[in-house]
């Protein structure tokens, strides 16, 4: 079964952003960003459309499927 | 030091918190059952009983408006946990149901048996909800 694999530390590391503010940005708790970086966590379209919004990029540069 | 007191002021419930407080009203029931039992509704008993009931609802009411966002993770997790319940509240009732009829027990016990187990099923909850949220799904 593929996992999904995030850039989401990566591009939150470059803007200098912490978890707690990430999450304030989009609205969801601290533990969901912790759960969404380890890769423990497959976000709705929704929750990945708005990350992808804060970071000015698209979703499959946010998020890609690997085997 | 106003910064430091606007952050306490503005501080959110965790979720963990929240879950685990729904346990008091199981307690409540199993505190109330054996109240009945025991005193047959004394006045004194009754005024405990709407203290405590009020007590009860406004702590949840406090915990549950400052609680922290309820977010699709926490969405999830619930439903999962709930799920997980169900399973355990059917082994509950069957093994209760096969005590009453097997083993012949009083009303009374097995009054205890189903008050006793709607408080396991919390406690469960609650543990089965830190769980999932610490570790991840």
């Amino acid at each position: 079964m593929p996992t999904l694999k995030t850039k989401i530390r990566e591009y939150r590391e470059n803007m200098n952003l912490k978890q707690s503010e990430l999450a304030k940005l989009i609205g969801v708790r601290r533990e969901t960003i912790v759960h969404l970086e380890n890769g423990k966590y497959n976000p709705s379209l929704k929750l990945a459309m708005d990350i992808a919004k804060v970071f000015h990029k698209t979703v499959e540069e946010l998020f890609e499927f690997e085997d | 030091m106003k910064e430091q007191q606007i952050k306490t002021k503005d501080k959110k419930v965790n979720l963990r918190v929240w879950i685990s407080a729904e346990i008091i009203p199981s307690l409540w029931l199993f505190a109330y059952y054996w109240m009945c039992i025991k005193h047959y509704y004394q006045p004194i008993n009754v005024i405990i009983q709407y203290a405590f009931i009020g007590c009860m609802t406004l702590f949840l009411m406090i915990i549950k408006r400052k609680r922290d966002v309820f977010d699709e993770f926490a969405k999830e997790t619930l439903y999962k946990t709930n799920t997980i319940c169900l399973d355990i509240a059917y082994i509950i009732m069957a093994i209760i149901l096969f005590n009453a009829t097997f083993i012949n027990q009083t009303a009374v016990i097995i009054g205890y048996l189903i008050a006793g187990g709607i408080v396991l099923l919390s406690v469960t909850r609650a543990i089965i909800f830190c769980v999932i949220d610490r570790q991840g799904m």
